[in-house]
């Protein structure tokens, strides 16, 4: 699969451009605008982060890239192909996966059949079991790597928030993504939680060609801070800032977009 | 032409009524009142006793009717239905088709199931109309007239109530922003028992009116609010006016056809133009039609506690091998004949078990599809008993098209709208379909004759039981094997979350299509063996109360294992045994549908609810003092002097605290 | 000076999600209390929790004096607590006039004509919106809206989430200028607000939350000089 698609990457990705390329998106409701202009790159292989005080824009510029919205003007190109006009399911099967704030597991299966479940969505005509024996190993694998073998069995409905999310990970994986979306990821988590997310991210996310770029909308700033290779900041619709964790510490526009400038 | 109007007018007067009763419940509460149409009927016999038997002239018994028992009955209503406005919407619907099914056998057990010609209310003297009587002749006019003048009252009644008083004002911010309206002091529980106190009275008011036009019938009333629910969903169930409107131009357009169809060229179109009209609206509104998803709780299923995951197939087919051994040597060939039945009857149940326990659509039409393959097979092997296969291959080949048109709404519809478009269908085959006497021979159905498998006749009991034994055990082992395998994880997906399915790259159109058209020909197999079990076809058996009781049978067996369907069928075969007192044949009906509602409702809802009652009473009378407004004005009040005192840490002030609220607890 | 409200060892969840941990919280009477964290940290829930729209887990609410823990929401704002929600504060299909007048149900003694005079006079630019729907008012105008509703029910204690949320500046500086103005007048209010200085400014004390647990506390000043305020927003290196 991977090779596959590699062979029809554009130029600008095989010379090291953007996996995902948000470029001018604009998107108005009546007289609001809820984006202006943003600009946003995710590269190959690293995690970015999008920030942003509360109503900034984020959930708007993340439904806009998994195509929940449409953009008023401006662009969302995926490996170089422009995918506005693409549906949720097309998106998914060029290489997108993403996970949920409010928790959208499949409750009544299995954590395992969670993860075969998204293997098969990914093969048209998965449903009828060619390369089954494939999933299973995928998912067994995935599910090694999150440490959830001894949960393979469990329903997932039954499954705590922290464990949860993992699963909506593991899922998301089992697609083979090469872009994954996360969607305020510890929302409802605790610290300990947190932590166990971070760690599982950071080892399935991390090095080798094969491992998916990550795009991390999230209010925690230490889980950011600590995971990002890159950080876009949003305001009022605005991308007011974009940089490494220790640049976007201390500028100063965010500094005054998070803790306000010193009134009066 | 005019009479006609006219006429039509009147008759949408009636359904207006109910249409406005069923949005006025769903707009403020969010609950769609699938019971209306037996609460009307309910409502209306207890009417027509007070007059009738207790000889209480109308001038006490309207007003004990409308200001007493109605009123109590909208309350008992509420406290069932608040404690489900956060759970799934299929709790909700389950809980309101469990009150229709419990008033419906209800009304015959305690008034008996004889329907009834009655004189009009008040006599002749009080309400005169000569011009109208004049017109169309006495009684029906006038009764008409009146329907339609007190519905135009009613819909009056309602706008100055809304738009106009200050409990409106607070009717619709509740219905805005039910949250927020409880922010700002408004018991938003108040004015939920206030909108179904006034639809129950509705109810109460539809359900005597027509039972003075058409008589006190068991079949008709509950009709009265099918046909209303095309209007409410004109007005998005959300829009009185519309409602009402639609109501009307119901009415017309029925009577209108019914004058150009006299000769019934078109099988008695006007009685189901109501349902075609309904499908036709829901899928017009589509996508637009959202309901609030609401996943906190789902459906407790009973069959939990009987089947965990470990029951496996071998296990499954050994006890249906020892049944087959079993039950020929135990029981004598007429209980084998009724054991067949109920299997026949298990096999449509199956197919809810896939279509609501594992995919998640509400389907209000299963004994339809069971209706293609019966008549098919009565058509078939009616008379000429070795063309049964046949018979049961046509229903297949029916069957299956069919079902892919009935999935068509599941893609643009969830939840509540899918389960009206599946009882649309349903109906819509009731008046329809079934109407044409050539499909299903009339009023006494038709005869089928013995049937045989090739050379195999199936003229004894127990060559019947076999064979309904061995469908049964082959479709739920079909069953129980796709469950586990991809295709049985796609249709978890469609019911958990599909959402999340479609970000993944699945697509569920074909899923959706597919699961109804598997379930329309495993349906109409069922049906075929109930045929040659039943020996006649009768479309009585067929109707929409009859897949109604399925799916609530279905939730009491357990929705999403294949024992719950072999336990619907166990149900359903203590009606058909012989020697089971008949007091339980008359009680059970009405025993399930209270059992699936204390199902749904989780056991303790009722006690619950009566608890906080109790407690917020409390809290009311102990409502808290609260200064004066002048004393809180800025210039009584001096600002606090000085830098405010710094907040040390929680603990010095929680020292004084319980002394005083001990005064103060409620629980 | 006694506590108006006193949160002792809140905890609420929403099924298996924790969202807030024993949290200890006192409002003196006349005091603005601010409730500081990042998205998710749990103000939004605190508020929720004793208007009475999420049931608390564990712990108690009490407020001047009586246990209010758990009690439906329209009766906490009978006795004075009024919440000013997040987002969407005013009731959209009605008009201006209606959406004030809905004041009389927490018990203001007042004409629906007075109240709307006194709304106009807290925020003159209502005035000519009156019978317009709420839903067609400008962003600021629906806060205005909300916060006017609010004040004229002469709260108690007055919880104001994210007021500016949204907002431009102009707006949200004339928002506070009200608020502020309130304050004077001796309501006690509990605040929680994005713009952290501006809530330090108008605030006697403030809390920090993080994921759920209050993890500092004190006065603006010594709060502003505070690693766990930064810490909270914008992350700490480790």
């Amino acid at each position: 699969m991977a090779e596959s698609t590699t062979a029809r990457l554009p130029v600008s990705v095989a010379a090291g451009g953007p996996l995902l390329q948000v470029s001018e998106v604009t998107v108005r409701f009546g007289g609001l605008t809820a984006l202006d202009a943003v600009d946003l790159d995710v590269m190959p292989g690293q995690i970015t982060g999008l920030i942003g005080p509360n109503g900034a824009g984020k959930t708007t510029l993340f439904n806009v890239i998994t195509g929940l919205q449409t953009p008023t003007s401006g662009h969302v190109r995926l490996s170089g192909s422009d995918i506005n006009r693409w549906p949720p399911q097309r998106r998914a099967r060029a290489g997108m996966a993403r996970t949920f704030q409010r928790l959208e597991l499949f409750v009544g299966l299995s954590v395992r059949d969670n993860l075969l479940s998204a293997w098969e969505s990914r093969i048209p005509g998965g449903v009828f079991g060619r390369r089954s024996r494939d999933g299973r190993e995928l998912a067994d694998h995935v599910l090694r790597r999150l440490g959830l073998q001894h949960l393979a069995d469990r329903p997932a409905g039954e499954l705590p928030t922290g464990l949860g999310r993992m699963v909506e990970l593991g899922r998301a994986l089992c697609t083979e993504p090469k872009l994954l979306l996360l969607d305020e990821p510890s929302s409802g988590l605790d610290h300990v939680e947190t932590e166990a997310f971070r760690e599982v991210l950071l080892d399935t996310t991390a090095g080798g060609p094969d491992s998916p770029a990550v795009l991390l909308v999230e209010h925690d700033m230490r889980l950011v801070m600590e995971v990002c290779d890159q950080i876009t900041v949003l305001e009022f619709g605005k991308r007011i800032a974009c940089g490494t964790p220790d640049q976007i510490r201390n500028d100063g526009k965010v500094i005054a977009a998070y803790l306000g400038e010193p009134a009066g | 032409m005019t009479e006609f109007i006219i006429l039509g007018i009147f008759s949408g007067a009636s359904y207006a009524l109910a249409s406005m009763g069923i949005v006025l419940t769903y707009k403020t509460s969010g609950i769609f009142n699938f019971a209306y149409g037996g609460i009307a009927l309910f409502l209306a016999y207890v009417f027509w006793t007070l007059r009738d038997k207790w000889h209480l002239n109308e001038w006490i018994s309207l007003p004990l009717v409308l200001i007493v028992v109605a009123p109590l009955l909208g309350l008992l209503l509420e406290a069932i239905f608040r404690p489900l406005a956060a759970v799934a919407v299929e709790v909700q619907i389950v809980v309101a088709l469990g009150i229709l099914a419990f008033f419906i056998t209800l009304v015959p057990i305690i008034f008996g199931a004889t329907p009834t010609n009655l004189p009009t209310i008040f006599s002749h003297r009080h309400f005169r109309f000569d011009g109208i009587t004049i017109l169309f002749g006495g009684v029906a006019g006038e009764s008409g007239l009146f329907t339609l003048l007190t519905a135009a009252g009613l819909a009056v009644f309602l706008f100055v109530l809304l738009q106009r008083t200050q409990f409106g004002t607070a009717t619709r911010a509740v219905v805005d922003n039910r949250e927020l309206a409880g922010l700002i002091a408004v018991n938003s529980n108040r004015v939920g028992q206030a909108t179904w106190i006034i639809s129950t009275v509705f109810a109460a008011i539809s359900g005597i009116l027509l039972s003075t036009q058409s008589g006190l019938d068991i079949r008709e009333i509950p009709l009265l609010a099918l046909y209303s629910l095309a209007p409410a969903v004109l007005g998005r169930l959300v829009s009185l006016p519309l409602a009402f409107g639609g109501s009307i131009a119901l009415g017309v357009a029925q009577d209108v056809l019914q004058k150009f169809n006299t000769t019934g060229t078109v099988a008695n179109i006007e009685s189901s133009i109501p349902y075609f009209t309904l499908i036709l609206l829901l899928m017009v509104y589509g996508s637009r039609l959202k309901e609030v998803r609401s996943s906190l709780r789902s459906l407790p299923d009973p069959g939990r506690y009987f089947e965990r995951e470990k029951v496996r197939l071998p296990w499954g087919v050994g006890s249906a091998v020892a049944a087959g051994v079993l039950i020929p040597l135990m029981f004598s060939g007429p209980i084998q004949h009724d054991i067949a039945e109920a299997m026949a009857y298990s096999i449509v149940a199956l197919t809810v078990v896939v279509l609501t326990g594992w995919t998640g659509q509400i389907s209000i039409a299963q004994m339809s599809f069971a209706a293609i393959g019966a008549f098919s097979v009565a058509h078939m092997a009616g008379t000429v008993g070795s063309r049964f296969p046949l018979g049961i291959l046509f229903g297949v080949l029916i069957a299956a098209p069919v079902g892919v048109i009935i999935g068509l709404p599941s893609l643009r519809l969830s939840g509540l709208f899918l389960a009206l478009a599946t009882l649309a269908f349903a109906l819509i085959m009731d008046t329809f379909v079934y109407s044409f006497g050539a499909i299903t021979g009339g009023q006494t159905g038709i005869g089928v004759s013995t049937v045989s498998l090739g050379p195999i006749s199936l003229r004894g009991y127990t060559s019947q039981f076999y064979l309904c034994l061995a469908v049964l055990t082959v479709l739920a082992a079909g069953a129980w094997l796709l469950k586990r395998g991809p295709i049985g994880r796609r249709l978890s997906m469609v019911r958990d979350s599909p959402a999340a399915a479609s970000t993944l790259g699945a697509n569920l159109t074909l899923t959706k299509l597919a699961v109804f058209a598997v379930c329309g020909v495993v349906a109409s197999i069922g049906g075929s063996l109930l045929a040659m079990t039943q020996q006649s076809v009768d479309p009585m058996n067929f109707a929409w109360n009859t897949s109604l009781q399925v799916l609530l049978l279905v939730v009491v067996g357990g929705r999403s294992f294949i024992s719950g369907a072999v336990a619907a069928g166990a149900l359903q075969l203590v009606q058909l045994l012989p020697g089971i007192p008949p007091v339980v044949h008359t009680y059970e009906p009405l025993t399930i549908a209270v059992t699936v509602i204390l199902i749904a409702k989780g056991y303790q809802g009722l006690p619950q609810n009566a608890f906080d009652q109790a407690r917020y009473c409390m809290a009311v009378l102990y409502r808290l003092p609260r200064p004066p407004r002048a004393a809180r004005t800025a210039a009584d009040r001096p600002a606090p002097d000085g830098p405010p005192v710094p907040v040390p840490a929680p603990e010095p002030v929680t020292a004084e605290v319980p002394a005083l609220s001990t005064r103060v607890t409620h629980g | 000076m006694g506590a108006l409200l006193q949160l002792e060892r809140l905890s609420v969840s929403y099924g298996s999600m924790k969202a807030l941990t024993e949290v200890d919280l006192v409002i003196p009477e006349g005091c603005v209390v601010a409730l500081l964290g990042a998205n998710g940290a749990g103000k939004t829930t605190t508020l929720r929790t004793i208007s009475g729209l999420v049931k608390a887990e564990r712990g108690r609410i009490i407020y001047d004096g009586h246990e209010i823990t758990n009690w439906p929401p329209h009766l906490v704002s009978s006795a004075g607590v009024v919440h000013v929600p997040e987002g969407r504060g005013i009731f959209r299909s009605l008009s201006v006039a209606e959406n004030l007048q809905m004041a009389t149900y927490a018990g203001v003694d007042g004409k629906g004509a007075t109240i709307i005079d006194e709304a106009v006079a807290l925020f003159p630019a209502l005035g000519p919106r009156l019978s317009q729907l709420a839903g067609t008012l400008s962003g600021g105008e629906q806060q205005m809206l909300a916060l006017a509703r609010a004040l004229v029910t002469r709260p108690r204690l007055l919880m104001l989430d994210e007021i500016s949320m949204g907002l431009a500046p102009l707006i949200t500086a004339q928002l506070f200028d009200t608020i502020r103005a309130s304050k004077q007048a001796g309501t006690s209010m509990l605040l929680v607000e994005q713009y952290v200085d501006a809530a330090l400014e108008l605030a006697d004390y403030a809390y920090v939350l993080e994921k759920g647990r209050i993890v500092d506390m004190g006065e603006p000043a010594d709060l502003r000089a505070s690693a766990a305020l930064t810490d909270a927003y914008l992350g700490a290196a480790r």
